[in-house]
């Protein structure tokens, strides 16, 4: 397998950041991940909550299997009605880095 | 490689996942953590959304799970793949995912459980992490032998842990599991 010299570079910079250095940035990629699915389902205009979880959960989980992510809509259809779930909760864009 | 939890600091938690922890050990379940989670412990950075973690029970006992999780969070039943089964849970507040394994059967699943390490992880506290090679063996059996990605970790994997990876454990397993050729072609 032939090494690329900047992978070399970025792997050895990524190694003597620690482990809580790499954790937290582990946190600050998935969040930066996180509001980029937020956007990309906004500019889709959603008509409901509902609609606006399935698109979310589609992108941020690409491989989450069918039908586990229907029989999670369901659920979330549930506690809509019961007014217990309003829609996921919109990440704060300041609070990503 | 891995390190006690530090007195004092207080590690931002992602609220699903540290929930799924503490009612794990409320309920007396061994599990480690892996995938990303723990690549990141041993020195690999991967983004990923959601936290893999392997469990030593089986989907019968999943419903214990969830009904300790409450209703915070929405469930996917386990998907069986014939040695093991898969399980999704998402926060209802915040998407935020979990993946159980449950109840992988064979002796390589029980020799990690068994060299799973203590780690004090930024987003998640204190939890139980895959060991280096248990991690580089089981990413050498999800890559087939053809994912890019995954032989590329197993390769920074061993060079960033060369001094401490346990070479016997690491080659016997491989044999032991269909992946000799391949631990061999990335360790050149």
């Amino acid at each position: 397998m032939m090494r690329d010299p900047g992978l070399a570079l970025q792997e050895a910079i990524i190694a003597g950041m620690g482990i809580r250095a790499r954790g937290e940035e582990r946190l600050r990629l998935a969040a930066r991940g996180k509001l980029l699915a937020w956007q990309q389902v906004d500019a889709m205009a959603p008509a409901s909550e509902l609609e606006r979880a399935e698109l979310l959960l589609r992108r941020l989980y690409p491989t989450l299997a069918e039908r586990s992510l229907q029989q999670m809509l369901v659920q979330l259809a549930e506690a809509e009605a019961a007014g217990a779930w309003h829609g996921f909760q919109r990440p704060d864009p300041l609070s990503v880095r | 490689m891995m390190t006690p939890a530090v007195p004092g600091r207080r590690p931002r938690y992602r609220r699903v996942m540290r929930a799924v922890f503490d009612a794990l050990e409320c309920l007396g379940v061994r599990y480690f953590v892996t995938a990303s989670v723990a690549a990141s412990v041993h020195g690999v950075l991967r983004q990923s959304q959601d936290t893999d973690i392997v469990l030593d029970i089986d989907a019968s006992r999943f419903g214990e799970l969830t009904e300790a999780l409450g209703e915070r969070c929405v469930v996917a039943d386990p998907i069986d793949f014939g040695s093991f089964s898969v399980a999704s849970i998402v926060e209802q507040a915040t998407a935020d995912k979990v993946d159980v394994i449950l109840a992988p059967t064979g002796r390589f699943e029980a020799s990690a459980m068994e060299r799973r390490g203590l780690a004090d992880v930024p987003g998640l506290g204190q939890v139980w992490v895959a060991s280096v090679e248990d991690l580089l063996l089981a990413k050498l059996v999800w890559s087939a032998g053809t994912s890019e990605l995954q032989l590329r970790d197993c390769a920074q994997l061993i060079r960033l842990n060369v001094a401490t990876i346990d070479r016997s454990y690491l080659e016997s397993w491989a044999e032991r599991l269909g992946v000799r050729e391949l631990l061999r072609e990335i360790d050149r």
